[in-house]
């Protein structure tokens, strides 16, 4: 494919999937700054594996699988390992509107997940993806899909059962 | 998960991100990054930073470690944990990187069996480990083979293919071997892991069963012939801890019926043959009847699998490896901390500095007034809730049900630093009933002069729907009116006909927003845009960068001529009067109180605060001039100061290396910090703000007035009633 062709695809790309890009690694990575690298990151990486692409998935779940690989090879990284530790939602972009109590405990939790149990979360529930298409994101077997997404759910029922909380 | 918590899970999610729709694109740095004209995220110098940061918490962990016998291994060291098990002397440890040992003396685990040999045998990580008498074995569902670990090689001892066990449908939990049997712990793809299903694999005759227990949450072998099964039933929300025998499959005895708790890992102690378990974090002894909290260091993370290795209890999840010590009764004392858990690592201070004294937290997001009251109510000896500040903690305070605190110069002197909003708050008639851990300021941006007035507001088309200007009238007006509300006022009225009479878009949402509500004030210097997200940073000597400009703006009063409101939040440590070590924790809170965040204790003290570098800053600041000190002498040479002192100030120029920046506390103290309040009012909990609460009702009514339906007086009316 031409350059001039590739920058055509690669921007209705983005303009398609940049915001679900950002959010996911958002989520994952726990930080604007971080999350706004790796989404650069996968979108260039997508620019340069373009002509591999051979439609066997979704360009979605392609991008996806390129975004998660890139937050795991973020997260490798030392800067990553100094902030890990702690949850919070400081360092994402301020909602457009205040979230609820619970939502924040919600999100709060699901950043607090192991990460293969929190990207399986992030594809599967706030994605919408099938189990196969996360399946196929995270390169395992939808049965060990279900065994993560089941681990989670394990974890977060008690805040998913609450009430709301103090506001 | 049921429907309606996946649409929770999403909703909440999508709530707290909502701000990344806003963000900028960013298809022009990727496209001129193709083109060759931008170079690609690289955090050269953060990465420097980083390595001292890392340093120094490795300092600060070894040092925590050396009086407290913590272990931790990290993801990094070993690769991703996935099953462990120990033989009471060894923990066995299967990551993405392969088989490890470790024994408590050791610095870190020992590499048996890398990633590549497991791989070379067919064998994948998602393997569980178990121990079959002296020896170690791996049960691995995708080739449905049970294997030996002898040394280095493995060994295929038998296979369950063609068996119950062999479904594709069923999830390996974990695997334990009393005997000569299994008892394999499987979950149905279809089913939650509190529905799991319980297998017997008896080894000599090749004979699997499943056995008549289900949900099955817990499994450990107690000796050759026994083994603990804990069955969560969350329909009927009870739990039971049963043990049966092994040979024949059938419960022996049903050892406890206790309400659902949040309990992970039965283990029984290899030497002393108790049974172990994490309840809520913190290990405890089963004493016959029931769990009890021992002495020693709480888990703060979720936990995979667990088992005791020495006089200690190792844990894994996907993360880390983290082994906590078993102290002796009496000679480590525990303060338990319950409620929100926090933000950052504010027990580390703590922790170095009280070597005998280990801090245990239970969970509880959602810690309201009413459970703090329960909870002293029935005795509970908890020392510290950890509580976001509402009115109805406050009426804890109000009506003795909390303790106050004792005098500490510390603490009073802390409280007196306080602006006087949160001074107010956190006391009755001056005496201190609470210490502030976290702080939320939220003021409203804009990048244009915002009207002075709500009927301004009104006027300027902010795009906002007619119930945002209701909400918004209501909460601040009941903020600024405190605790007598007069509705009847002729000004509230005005305002009320305003809004009734306004002409808004009907599609607001289309209409530009020209300022952003609830943006929480963050005093850390920030970067221009076209700077930001991680480029790689040169500190140049020459080139000044200028930080953005800031653009909080005070949210409009109501009413004209009123002074603006700041709304803000507070979390807070309360005393237990209860508490079973008062004297620790108020030491404890005196430590919160002395070790805040530099950008927190700003917020709270803006009056003493002074700008802070980020500590890594300061750490790599350090290094530069040991390490060019270091580098002159090797050549000879002298270091050359002024160029050097250059270097630094070209660091402490660029605003991000603030973690409390100059301009922005100074706009912080000058423009916002009058006017903070916080939102301690009966009409704006919770409760009221549920369906059917004061609030609730009183949002109708306002909207159905503004809507076109009844009168001014009518609606004034039904407001005055619903006034508490």
């Amino acid at each position: 494919m031409a350059t001039s062709t590739r920058e055509v695809a690669l921007t209705r790309l983005m303009r398609l999937y940049e915001k679900e890009v950002l959010k996911v690694c958002c989520l994952y990575l726990q930080d604007l700054s971080l999350a706004e690298d790796a989404a650069q990151e996968t979108f260039f990486k997508a620019f340069r594996a373009m002509d591999r692409f051979r439609g066997e998935s979704s360009e979605k779940t392609w991008l996806m699988r390129i975004a998660i690989n890139t937050c795991k090879d973020i997260r490798r990284g030392a800067w990553f390992r100094h902030t890990d530790r702690s949850v919070s939602l400081d360092k994402l972009p301020q909602p457009a509107t205040p979230p609820k109590a619970d939502s924040i405990l919600i999100t709060l939790e699901v950043m607090r997940l192991p990460a293969r149990e929190r990207e399986a979360v992030l594809l599967r529930y706030y994605q919408n993806m099938t189990l196969a298409e996360v399946a196929q994101v995270l390169g395992i077997s939808t049965t060990a899909v279900t065994k993560r997404l089941k681990k989670a759910h394990a974890h977060l029922s008690p805040v998913l059962k609450g009430g709301e909380g103090n506001d | 998960m049921t429907k309606e918590m996946e649409t929770k899970l999403r909703r909440g999610m999508e709530e707290c991100l909502s701000g990344v729709e806003n963000r900028p694109s960013l298809e022009s740095r990727v496209l001129e990054r193709i083109q060759g004209q931008r170079r690609g995220p690289v955090r050269l110098s953060v990465a420097m930073i980083m390595v001292l940061v890392l340093c120094l918490f490795t300092v600060a962990a070894l040092a925590v470690g050396a009086v407290a016998g913590w272990f931790r291994v990290e993801q990094r060291q070993v690769g991703a944990m996935q099953s462990c098990v120990s033989d009471g002397d060894t923990l066995y440890l299967l990551t993405s990187g392969g088989l490890y040992t470790w024994q408590p003396e050791a610095e870190k685990p020992a590499l048996v069996l890398p990633d590549a040999a497991l791989r070379a045998a067919g064998l994948t990580p998602e393997a569980q480990l178990c121990l079959m008498g002296d020896n170690l074995a791996l049960l691995h569902p995708e080739t449905r083979t049970l294997w030996q670990v002898d040394g280095q090689t493995l060994q295929s001892l038998a296979e369950y293919g063609g068996t119950a066990l062999d479904e594709d449908n069923l999830q390996i939990g974990s695997v334990v071997c009393a005997g000569e049997t299994l008892l394999i712990r499987a979950v149905p793809c279809d089913a939650t892991e509190d529905e799991a299903l319980l297998y017997r694999w008896h080894l000599p005759t090749g004979r699997m069963e499943q056995l008549p227990l289900r949900n099955v949450v817990e499994l450990c072998a107690c000796d050759d012939a026994h083994a603990l099964v804990l069955q969560r039933d969350l329909s009927a929300q009870k739990e039971y801890l049963i043990r049966i025998d092994v040979t024949t499959g059938s419960i022996e005895e049903t050892l406890h019926t206790a309400p659902v708790q949040s309990m992970e890992g039965i283990m029984v102690h290899p030497r002393t043959g108790q049974i172990i378990a994490l309840v809520a974090g913190a290990p405890s002894l089963w004493n016959g009847s029931g769990w009890e909290a021992m002495q020693g260091y709480g888990l703060s993370v979720h936990t995979d699998a667990c088992a005791i290795v020495g006089d200690a209890l190792a844990a894994i999840n996907y993360n880390d490896l983290q082994v906590i010590p078993f102290v002796p009764e009496n000679s480590l004392t525990t303060l338990r901390v319950c409620g929100i858990m926090p933000l950052n690592n504010e027990d580390d201070a703590f922790q170095q500095e009280n070597p005998g004294v280990a801090v245990q937290r239970a969970k509880n997001p959602a810690l309201t007034a009413a459970e703090i009251r329960q909870a002293i109510a029935d005795g509970d000896t908890t020392d510290l809730f950890h509580v976001r500040l509402t009115w109805d903690v406050a009426a804890l305070f109000r009506d003795g049900t909390l303790a106050a605190l004792p005098p500490s110069s510390v603490l009073e002197e802390d409280a007196g630093a306080l602006l006087p909003a949160f001074q107010e708050g956190l006391g009755v008639d001056g005496t201190l009933f609470a210490v502030p851990s976290h702080v939320g300021v939220y003021v409203w941006e804009s990048g244009q002069e915002l009207p002075a007035t709500f009927t301004g507001l009104l006027e300027a088309q902010m795009g906002w729907t007619k119930i945002q200007y209701a909400e918004y009238l209501l909460t601040a007006y009941i903020t600024a009116s405190g605790e007598e509300v007069n509705f009847s006022s002729p000004a509230f009225a005005k305002v009320l006909q305003a809004l009734r009479d306004a002409r808004l878009p009907e599609n607001p949402r289309m209409s530009q927003p020209v300022v952003t509500t609830q943006v929480m004030v963050q005093l850390n210097g920030q970067l221009p845009f076209d700077q930001q997200q991680g480029e790689s940073r040169i500190y140049s000597q020459t080139e000044t960068i200028q930080q953005p400009p800031i653009l909080w703006e005070t949210p409009c009063p109501v009413i004209p001529g009123a002074a603006p409101v700041v709304p803000s939040q507070l979390m807070v440590y309360v005393l237990n009067p209860n508490a079973a070590n008062p004297a620790l924790a108020l030491r404890y809170l005196e430590s919160i109180a002395a070790h805040r965040q530099p950008e927190q204790d700003a917020l709270l003290k803006p009056m003493t605060a002074e700008a802070v570098l980020h500590p890594g800053v300061e750490a790599q600041i350090e290094w530069m001039i040991e390490e060019q000190r270091a580098f002159d002498e090797a050549q000879g040479r002298e270091t050359d100061e002024e160029a050097l002192a250059s270097r630094i100030d070209a660091i402490k120029a660029a605003p991000d290396s603030w973690a409390v920046e100059e301009t922005r506390l100074a706009y912080y103290w000058d423009e916002i910090a009058p006017y903070v309040r916080l939102q301690l009012h009966p009409l704006l909990t919770g409760q009221a703000k549920a369906e059917g609460g004061a609030y609730d009702q009183m949002l109708k009514a306002v909207l159905a007035y503004v809507n076109g339906e009844g009168t001014l007086e009518e609606c004034v009316q039904n407001l005055v009633a619903l006034l508490p």
